[in-house]
């Protein structure tokens, strides 16, 4: 993707990645709480 | 690899605001990186003067200059500020800074998180370091935080788990930008396989970060409620287990020690080629060897547990992974003597500590597989052979890219070129002085002297004073360092785009220092 054309599509492209990697951040700190419970 | 024309624009109106408030509220990976550099500028004193106590207090046996319990405050503050205050945040400096130069970016793909990711660090340490001035002091159970030592620790406890949560998102929101920034932002015709190294470690690195962070945010908040809470995570009074922690932090703890590796090595990865004056061997091999390395990392973590009591089986599993990861370390190494070989080197100071990490790093690598080797470990455990070990890895290894990327890229970033003499007298001062103070560390574990211990036999006498004294003289040598870079950022004679007669790359081809705005205007790639 060129960055330098089109910035709406790559201001979304851009969030909706960045959202989906803090998803996986915060599923395996949950994660990692959960299967760790007595 | 790439060959590339400069496209650049200067937009004057678009400078930065002045005064403090440009960087409180800078997006501008240029200055957040500086903000980082800066920072981790700022703590790896703090830290380097927590290891001038912690060698004071060990210059001759018996107690000389604090308490035994400020001496253990000092350790775990010590690892705690150089890992999470000083390494990593001089490493996401560079990335701030180099990489959307490298791939002909305008800036970082979120550049109000990266902000938020910076300003989060001052606070958390801030917080940290406050926790010694509490009742009870700070931290003292050791940068691992096992349980139920560190759950003895006394007001200082929620303080350094908020801190280390800050310091986790931090991190994790900094890894988040470097993904989408690389894999979004790239200028047309910069494939994957067309990336600098230094852009492909950081990426791969940023993985790790996602990955591992969380573990490590996760294991402390368990801490926290077991303290405050009334859980019993690792409480087998409660159906807990204290082991299980250990498991947790490693298996966060081992991708950490290559979060703080893998960039060093795409750093080399620039300086070697440019000073050798060839292009790297092996690029694509260099790539699959960190990729490799990074998935292996994930599967060792019970090598730093072998004397927990492991099943036998477990023992040799992690015993055989480790040693796997000599083969793509190998990998890269034989690449950067091979891109030396028969190369028209010339040894500036990047070089030198370049070529220090190859070799001095290496140091570290065969005492890392030293301690692979489960029974021998059991001897090793604990010792001051694993302190000489990791740094080796730490100080030889990042320490001194993090060194060679700011001799390499200084000229670039102010537009100045550093005083040549004054660099090298820097590397070799630190290179004797290094290690003077860690080589000897390896007999004293050899010979059995535990880790984390204000007093000792002795027996250790002679190497601990020796060890000592290259402590003080390395920490002196930093204040060199310290001259320079001010000096540099003040003035000196002009640096031109491309600061090194060999360099290449997207970044080089911009002037020296580099417009506020990188490539507003797409840089041709070929």
């Amino acid at each position: 993707m060129d960055p330098h054309h089109d910035a709406r599509r790559l201001r979304r492209a851009n969030l909706r990645l960045a959202w989906l990697l803090a998803l996986v951040a915060i599923g395996f700190l949950v994660g990692f709480i959960l299967v760790n419970l007595p | 690899m790439t060959t590339t024309t400069a496209a650049h624009g200067e937009h004057p109106e678009h400078g930065p605001a002045r005064g403090l408030m440009r960087w409180v509220t800078t997006t501008n990976h240029k200055d957040i990186g500086t903000l980082y550099l800066l920072f981790a500028l700022t703590m790896f004193f703090v830290g380097g003067a927590m290891a001038m106590v912690i060698r004071a207090e060990l210059f001759q046996p018996g107690l000389q200059f604090v308490e035994p319990q400020f001496f253990n405050q000092m350790t775990t503050m010590h690892a705690l500020v150089m890992i999470f205050g000083a390494v990593m945040p001089a490493f996401v400096g560079l990335a701030n800074w180099q990489i959307p130069m490298m791939i002909g970016a305008p800036d970082m793909a979120l550049p109000r998180m990266n902000n938020w990711s910076f300003w989060l660090l001052p606070f958390a340490f801030a917080m940290l370091l406050s926790t010694l001035f509490l009742t009870g002091g700070g931290p003292a159970g050791g940068w691992t935080m096992y349980p139920p030592l560190m759950l003895q620790t006394g007001e200082a406890l929620p303080f350094v788990i908020f801190a280390v949560h800050l310091m986790g998102i931090s991190s994790v929101m900094g890894a988040i930008n470097v993904i989408v920034t690389v894999l979004n932002m790239r200028a047309p015709g910069m494939t994957l396989m067309k990336m600098p190294l230094f852009v492909w470690t950081w990426l791969i690195t940023a993985f790790l970060l996602i990955a591992a962070m969380p573990v490590l945010a996760g294991a402390v908040t368990m801490l926290l409620t077991d303290r405050y809470f009334g859980t019993a995570f690792f409480d087998a009074a409660g159906g807990g287990d204290p082991v299980m922690y250990q498991h947790i932090f490693w298996f966060f703890g081992h991708p950490e020690v290559y979060i703080m590796i893998l960039p060093a090595f795409g750093i080399v990865s620039q300086i070697i080629p440019t000073f050798a004056r060839k292009p790297l061997f092996g690029y694509s091999s260099m790539v699959y060897a960190t990729a490799s390395i990074a998935f292996l990392s994930f599967i060792v973590w019970a090598h730093h547990m072998f004397t927990v009591g492991m099943p036998l089986a477990g023992e040799l599993f992690f015993m055989y992974t480790t040693m796997l990861i000599a083969v793509p370390t190998g990998v890269k190494v034989f690449n950067w003597v091979a891109t030396m070989w028969r190369g028209s080197m010339t040894f500036e100071t990047p070089m030198l500590f370049a070529i220090a990490f190859v070799f001095l790093f290496t140091i570290g690598g065969f005492s890392g597989l030293m301690l692979a080797i489960t029974p021998v470990d059991f001897q090793y455990h604990d010792t001051y052979f694993v302190v000489a070990h990791f740094h080796y890895v730490l100080v030889t290894g990042a320490v001194f890219a993090i060194m060679a990327a700011a001799y390499f890229w200084l000229p670039k970033w102010t537009g100045h070129r550093y005083d040549e003499r004054l660099g090298r007298i820097h590397f070799w001062l630190s290179a004797v002085s290094v290690n003077v103070l860690f080589f000897p560390q390896h007999f004293l574990g050899l010979a059995g002297m535990p880790r984390r211990i204000p007093d000792y036999a002795v027996q250790f006498a002679d190497w601990n004073m020796i060890s000592s004294l290259g402590g003080f003289a390395f920490g002196a040598s930093q204040l060199l360092f310290l001259y320079i870079v001010v000096k540099t950022i003040r003035g000196g004679a002009r640096a031109g785009a491309e600061v090194w007669e060999e360099a290449h790359g997207l970044e080089w081809t911009l002037p020296s220092p580099p417009p506020y705005h990188s490539f507003t205007e797409a840089p041709e790639v070929r």
